[in-house]
């Protein structure tokens, strides 16, 4: 399948008072039409920023997004927002804090619409909002409920209808099912599932949760202060994790298992922020393995076998 | 048999506001052993943090009520004592951890200053005595002693939870309850604080509540076991009865609508309904209106705790003589 996506050398920094802060850089994938790619790792890695920067969100600093082969992230912002705007739409994490508390269920999944069908007739608008409630299981007794009435599950089914109703193909869903419920979380992920078989839709999905992003992705990639440190088949990380910090990353996940006596790698030390970083490996601080050569040389990202790439001096090391 | 250092018996809490009374915690019968680790669990709203409250005495004024029970810690009914008398207690005997490290501290007071006042009210010796042993329980969280000169917002997320263990620790609490202590953590954090409160615990013999939504943390840090579901504890065992054999459909169920990371399943199990409304229970089982394994008796009456083995009880209908032909 072609690749609706390709990320190149994606860079975006953040001017700082205390330096520049590398908070995605130089960050290259793809992702396949129709597929998903699960982005983890811990809070401040740079998981959003790439969203948004794939989003048009942020300026990137340098570097490509092909969508479908055009560059949207050089582009003019007005081609964009013209041409490409409604093809690429966000889920975020929070619904509630995106959703006017004055504005109806109905009201709400109107306003997109609205906005990108200028002239559309307000009996459509509302027929097609209609669909949308529908279509991503909201019950018609709620249209007139305003989102404080509302439970996170379906707020979280309001952010998707309001997403999905501009036909988007392309959805970055940023820590979806995070504030929800175990319960909930089902829902709204077997949601997102149904949605990407019935339309055909690629995901990028954003999450610090192992078992989530295992369940909903076909690649995985692992991001470390702003770098991807390794990306892989869903599948491959959970038996064949290399890089340490995706070992560190996995044993320290609490595995509801009364007779699973595991080895829990803890690591030292804190998550620090990329600002002004040297020209090292960005883990060499925690990880238990680090040479010399991880402080003096900055790991790549490379591919050790196929489909698995990790940016590790002594990848091969710990290949299993 | 070991002692029990907590027993609970029949509470029931309300809050009683203008609009409506919300029954947050219904009936509920827990006992913890001297040095055991009870992990209590259960979705937003079940009622965990209004049965520690309920320990601690500190359920909102005016609006949170223990309308009947007992709560007993070392054989003293905790209820019956006055505010004073709680104070103490809850400067010797119990201390809770909260969610949100920045609920229980001080902005504007440097974190030593903050953990040698614990230590002052617990015991009379003098300032730099207690400003010494701060640093030094600062060093067992992990910090460098150096810093107990510095303020909270100093800190980082996790760094901030580890000061509150200390201040939670200082005092030697015989009972530790830990509400959700690191759910805002990243998982290396969590790692980090989690093996450092089992060091703790084990070094001590500290009881401890832990309070979670996340199976995961159960299993490795608890002895027991206790789901809530409603306001009331739907199954309760040790933490082997409950993860092999679970017996309440909720607890069944939420098992199911885990992602699990060693097994592939295509779907997820959904729970069907919304959790449950503690301003509007129903008179038979409170589980009922999501129950996948239900029959007529259960939206006639509402189920009692029935013994499944030795030690492991839960509340649905499924298990007791009545069943059989309803
Ligand atoms: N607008 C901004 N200005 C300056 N720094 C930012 C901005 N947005 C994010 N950052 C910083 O960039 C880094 C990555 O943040 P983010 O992408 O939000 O991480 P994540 O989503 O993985 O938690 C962090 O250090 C964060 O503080
Ligand atoms: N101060 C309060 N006033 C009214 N209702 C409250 C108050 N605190 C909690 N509740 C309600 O009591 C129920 C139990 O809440 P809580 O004990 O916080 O549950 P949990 O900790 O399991 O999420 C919930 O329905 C909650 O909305
Ligand atoms: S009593 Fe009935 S409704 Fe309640 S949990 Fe058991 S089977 Fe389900
Ligand atoms: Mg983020
Ligand atoms: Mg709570």
């Amino acid at each position: 399948m072609a690749n609706l996506i390709e990320v190149k050398n994606l860079k975006k920094y953040f001017s700082t008072p205390r330096g520049m802060l590398h908070a995605v850089d130089n960050v290259t994938f793809n992702i396949e039409k129709g597929k998903t790619i699960g982005i983890v790792g811990e809070s401040g890695c740079g998981k959003s920023t790439l969203g948004k920067t794939l989003m048009r969100l942020h300026n990137p600093t340098s570097g490509e997004v092909l969508y479908k082969g055009a560059d949207i992230a050089s582009m003019d912002i007005k081609d964009f927002k013209k041409n490409y705007r409604s093809n690429i739409q966000m889920i975020f994490q929070d619904p509630y804090a995106s959703l006017d508390p004055r504005m109806s269920v109905l009201q709400l999944i109107e306003e997109p619409i609205k906005v990108n069908n200028k002239g559309m007739a307000k009996a459509e608008v509302t027929k097609k909002a209609k669909e949308m409630m529908e279509l991503v299981g909201l019950a018609k007794r709620l249209e007139m409920s305003y989102p404080h009435e509302l439970d996170g599950g379906r707020r979280q089914r309001i952010g998707v209808a309001r997403a999905l109703s501009l036909n988007p193909e392309f959805i970055v869903c940023d820590e979806p099912v995070s504030a929800l419920d175990v319960s909930i979380q089902a829902q709204i992920l077997n949601l997102l599932q149904d949605l990407q078989r019935d339309r055909g839709l690629t995901y990028m999905f954003i999450t610090h949760d192992m078992s989530v992003v295992k369940h909903i992705s076909d690649d995985i990639a692992v991001m470390y202060l702003g770098q991807m440190i390794e990306k892989c088949p869903a599948k491959e990380i959970f038996k064949n994790t290399i890089h340490p910090y995706s070992q560190a990353l996995l044993s320290a996940i609490p595995i509801p298992d009364v007779h699973l006596k595991k080895e829990r790698i803890v690591l030292k030390g804190e998550l620090t922020s990329p600002i002004d970083p040297k020209p090292c490996c960005r883990f060499a601080a925690r990880c238990p393995y680090a040479k010399d050569r991880c402080l003096a040389e900055e790991p790549k990202l490379r591919e050790l076998k196929e489909g698995h790439s990790v940016a590790c001096h002594f990848a091969e090391n710990f290949m299993h | 048999m070991s002692e029990n250092i907590l027993e609970i018996k029949d509470l029931v809490v309300h809050y009683e506001t203008d609009e409506e009374v919300v029954e947050a915690v219904n009936n509920i019968n827990l006992e913890i052993g001297k040095g055991q680790i009870l992990g209590l669990v259960g979705e937003t709203g079940a009622g965990k943090t209004t049965t520690a409250l309920s320990i601690m005495g500190l359920l909102p004024a005016k609006v949170g009520h223990v309308i009947q029970g007992s709560i007993k810690l070392e054989g003293e009914d905790l209820l019956q004592k006055s505010p004073k008398a709680m104070r103490e207690v809850r400067g010797k005997k119990i201390s809770m951890i909260f969610q949100d490290p920045m609920t229980a501290l001080n902005p504007v007071k440097t974190v030593g200053d903050q953990i040698s006042e614990v230590i002052l009210l617990h015991d009379h010796c003098s300032k730099a005595e207690a400003l010494k042993r701060a640093q030094d329980m600062l060093a067992k969280v992990g910090i460098v002693p150096e810093r107990y000169k510095d303020y909270p917002h100093q800190f980082s997320g996790g760094m901030k939870q580890r000061i509150v263990i200390a201040i939670a620790l200082a005092c030697e609490p015989e009972l530790l309850i830990a509400d959700e202590p690191t759910t805002a953590l990243d998982v290396t954090i969590q790692a980090q604080i989690l093996d450092m409160m089992r060091k703790l615990q084990k070094e001590k013999g500290t009881s401890m509540i832990m309070i979670t939504h996340d199976l995961g943390i159960v299993a490795e840090m608890c002895d027991h076991c206790a789901v809530m579901y409603g306001g009331e504890i739907v199954e309760y065992g040790t933490v082997e009865q409950i993860f092999d054999n679970p017996k309440h459909p909720y607890t069944k169920a939420l098992y199911r609508s885990i992602p699990s990371l060693d097994q592939d399943v295509e779907r997820l199990h959904v729970i069907p309904g919304m959790v449950s409304d503690p301003s509007n229970l129903p008179s038979y089982c409170t589980f009922c209106d999501r129950c996948e394994e239900k029959k007529g008796i259960c939206s006639e009456k509402d189920p009692w705790v029935i013994d499944v083995e030795p030690g492991h009880w839960t509340k649905c209908f499924q298990y007791t003589p009545e069943w059989e032909g309803k």
